[in-house]
């Protein structure tokens, strides 16, 4: 294969990457409620596939993405009923794409019987079973997609309107790189278009000039599409050429339809792809459907791109650092451009942020599917509620946020949703609700996920604790300290190993994988009213804004989405219990204090509290814990370099990042330094075993 | 096919160049290969909770790099270490760049692989573990540190053993 072949491929699975979330988006939709632009946009992505499979020679992908859309043609045109089998089906269908595209790009074979259970159902389905074998999209040029019709003129549902326009090109049309064809597949794909040429404006044949189109085009466009779409063709054109368009006239007229009408429409559409939505989409769907124009870029230049830019805080770091020695009143112009640059930097470092972001939705839009298979095999019945889809994250999270979510979904349905029989009893919708919210809160991203099920049953869980050994019998502990023991590793209730939850991935693997994150999990439940997990991410992974702490000589950095709050502890504050350890009266409660100097075994360190600063932070567990650190030295953007790429994990370090001095320093990880010690402090309260 | 060994800085010879180092009383081989680059000493951010050998991170272009003082990975206790001892930046079979602290660096040396020998069992040694042969550099004969086992942090089983016999103690923990 060819590397630029290699290349198209590449960007081929990319798409459909994007495809495959989009339609199964569009069947959550219409699981929901008929509506054509779901319909239509199914229908895109699905012939999208088709048509780089056919292109690729993916020739399973390629036939089952054609029985799926003939099936999808049936459902456009209103030949086939969209009721709940022709969802299930849907369901099927896409989850069979995504199988088949892994299958392509992986080599993981799709499950056999499973292929040929879900082909088969579709073919029947779209009515394809007397076809010839041989009819398969491996004959279909997707190069060639474009002469055919497009899928507005099959839409039997909207409106169309005729507008009648004037083309002519002008005299540096050609040589600016223009063709007329292009101009005429735009608008074919908003419709059924026919052209009359006026060839009144050619030159002798001595005069003719190979560069110049001299032809002009009298257009008539029969589209469901608004005004503007078509008046966005003009944009193509760029004043290059006279293009007038004619208020639609009030009838489409049958005898306008172009001879080629008789292309098969199956193969059509998203060939155009900028072509709109054919149904009238509601007014915000549509403005965010408006394409922008983008640009595919490959991650290692994005990441030399946020390399670069952690370069240069350093840099500026260093020169803040140089200059602070100088006299503020003599220097007043420098330091007023270091104060611009480190704006600027600010700035740019959330320009390459932004574009390593992307909308959670590829990963949320999974999740309608999960349920689903869910609903069938635990027999309770779930709506799925997904709001904040757009909220954007790190691209390494969204790809990694896939399986905690799952595991917490599946946790939601397997423990906290009640039966049908049960919710009802307990006078509650028989339907259960899962709601997964995103939204950006500073420099945060906080995916909530809440279902209205029965809470944590607390009883259950600190049974299960004790007899695990994980608590002492007779613990007093707060209904919290009761939720949290859920993270605790190789912590389940589950009597039995259920094929939904169980799978040997517990709440623990999912607090580990959001800490990786530099996140953290929250748990609140409430008893027959739910359980709400929040998860705050950052919302960058590569730049954190950080407190720089002092320890003997050594500098330690604290992410300030950790940090509770730092202070200057009062004599009276210090309290020591047990063998002289200290713990400190913070808001009611004791927290446990934790000597970085001690922990780490730095020389020089402060040993007296009192003559330090604790900050307080959020550790695992929900625990609080006081960090006791020399001093604070400030806040600073700081870039995460790893610690692992030449070294290893550390525990409770996330990773480094260099300093003004261009020295390295750790960043601490709160969760990881708290849960090496919250084992250690376990372990204190276990009981002693006595042996039988 | 095989040229006569030259003293003399190796051209075009099927023989390997070596960067040649001291611990202690010990002159060790290293293949020129696995050498990056050679930093004079400057103390490292220590790093918790790992053995006494490693003795921190450092940046190095960007990238937090590990530093290993070698004395201390044979068992021999901390280098004292000055300005005047050497760092050898070394690239392991997996990728990594770990620093090398040693006492000096002296001379690049030829040698024929294809002469390595393997290492007899020393008595109270203990840089047997982390050497794959000896080679013969002009009347001297030199052990080639293997550079991957040097960087790991812990040794497999067989080569702790070995390193317990030739030690005549246990290892430490």
């Amino acid at each position: 294969m060819s590397g630029e072949e290699e290349d198209l491929q590449r960007i081929f699975f990319l798409e459909c990457e994007e495809l495959l979330a989009n339609a199964e988006q569009s069947v959550e939709t219409l699981k929901n409620a008929a509506s054509d632009a779901a319909i239509n946009a199914l229908f895109r992505a699905v012939h999208s596939i088709k048509g780089g499979a056919g292109a690729f020679g993916m020739d399973r992908l390629a036939k089952f993405a054609h029985a799926f859309e003939s099936f999808m043609d049936l459902l456009r045109k209103g030949k086939a009923a969209l009721d709940a089998a022709a969802v299930d089906l849907l369901f099927d269908g896409v989850d069979m794409l995504r199988l088949l595209v892994d299958e392509s790009q992986n080599g993981t074979p799709a499950p056999a019987e499973r292929y040929a259970t879900a082909f088969a159902a579709l073919r029947a389905a779209a009515g394809l079973e007397d076809e010839p074998a041989a009819e398969t999209a491996a004959d279909f040029d997707p190069m060639a997609a474009f002469a055919d019709s497009a899928p507005a003129a099959a839409e039997p549902a909207a409106a169309t309107s005729t507008y009648r326009i004037r083309f002519a090109p002008g005299p540096n049309f050609i040589k600016a790189g223009l063709d007329p064809l292009r101009i005429f597949a735009a608008l074919k794909a908003m419709g059924s278009l026919s052209a009359e040429i006026d060839a009144s404006a050619l030159p002798a044949f001595a005069n003719l000039d190979p560069e110049v189109c001299h032809y002009r085009w009298n257009l008539t466009l029969e589209t469901a599409a608004p005004f503007a779409d078509i008046d966005e063709v003009r944009e193509m054109i760029d004043d290059l050429a006279q293009f007038e368009i004619e208020a639609p006239a009030a009838a489409p007229e049958p005898e306008t339809l172009p001879p080629d009408e008789t292309a098969a429409p199956a193969a059509t559409a998203a060939a155009s792809k900028p072509a709109p939505a054919t149904a009238p989409a509601p007014a915000a769907e549509a403005k965010r459907d408006k394409p922008v124009a983008t640009v595919r870029v490959d991650v290692p230049k994005l990441e030399r791109l946020g390399n670069m830019v952690g370069e240069l805080i350093i840099t500026q770091a260093f020169l803040a650092r140089q200059a602070a020695a100088l006299d503020a009143e003599t220097y007043r112009p420098l330091f007023r451009a270091l104060d611009d640059m480190s704006q600027h930097i600010r700035d740019l470092a959330d320009a390459a942020t932004a574009i390593r972001a992307q909308p959670l939705k590829v990963v949320f839009s999974r999740f309608g599917a999960i349920v689903r298979d869910l609903e069938k095999n635990t027999g309770k019945r779930v709506r799925l509620e997904v709001e904040g889809e757009a909220t954007e994250i790190d691209k390494t999270v969204v790809e990694r946020l896939s399986e905690p979510l799952t595991h917490l979904i599946r946790n939601s349905i397997d423990h906290g949703i009640e039966s049908p029989e049960k919710r009802e009893a307990a006078g509650k919708d028989p339907v259960g609700r899962l709601r997964l919210r995103a939204e950006q809160r500073g420099s945060q991203v906080v995916i909530e996920l809440a279902d209205d099920g029965a809470g944590v049953n607390r009883e259950r869980v600190l049974a299960k604790a004790i007899e695990r050994g994980l608590v002492a019998q007779g613990a007093a502990l707060s209904d919290e300290e009761i939720d949290e023991l859920i993270f605790l590793p190789g912590f389940s209730t589950a009597d039995t190993v259920t094929s939904v939850s169980g799978r040997g991935v517990g709440m623990d693997a999912v607090r580990a994988t959001i800490g990786e994150m530099s996140g953290r999990v929250a748990l609140s439940s409430r008893p027959g009213k739910g359980t709400v997990f929040s998860l705050y991410l950052p919302l960058s992974l590569a730049v954190l804004d950080a407190m720089a702490m002092l320890v003997g000589r050594q500098n330690y950095l604290v992410p300030i989405g950790d940090i509770v709050e730092s202070l200057r502890p009062a004599e009276a504050a210090i309290v020591r219990l047990d063998r002289g350890r200290a713990m400190l009266a913070w808001r009611g409660a004791m927290l446990r204090i934790l000597s970085l100097g001690e922990e780490f075994g730095v020389a020089g360190a402060i040993d007296d509290p009192t003559h330090c600063i604790l900050v307080v932070v959020r550790a695992a567990q929900g625990e609080m814990l006081a960090l006791q650190v020399d001093d604070l030295i400030g806040q600073e953007p700081v870039v995460v370099k790893s610690l692992e790429k030449n070294f290893r994990k550390v525990p409770g370090i996330s990773g480094a990042t260099i300093l003004g001095d261009g020295r390295p320093a750790l960043i601490l990880d709160p969760q990881s330094l708290g849960s090496a010690s919250a084992r250690r402090r376990r372990l204190e309260t276990v009981a002693e075993p006595t042996e039988a | 096919m095989e040229q006569p060994r030259k003293t003399a800085v190796a051209s075009e010879t099927p023989e390997t160049q070596f960067v040649s180092f001291e611990v202690g009383a010990d002159t060790f081989l290293i293949p020129i290969e696995k050498v990056v680059e050679f930093r004079t000493w400057s103390e490292p951010t220590s790093v918790p909770h790992t053995p006494d050998f490693v003795r921190g991170i450092v940046n190095i272009r960007g990238e937090i790099v590990p530093i290993y003082d070698v004395a201390a990975r044979l068992g021999r206790g901390l280098t004292k270490a000055a300005a005047r001892h050497v760092v050898v930046i070394v690239r392991s079979e997996d990728g990594r760049s770990v620093g090398l602290l040693v006492d000096s660096v002296t001379d690049i040396v030829n040698a024929q692989t294809a002469d390595m020998a393997p290492i007899p069992r020393i008595e109270g040694g203990d840089a047997t573990p982390f050497m794959r042969g000896v080679v013969f550099v002009e009347a001297r004969i030199l052990g080639v540190t293997d550079v991957d086992r040097l960087v790991q942090e812990t040794l497999p089983d067989g080569a702790l053993q070995m390193a317990e016999e030739a030690a005549g103690e246990p290892a430490p923990q």
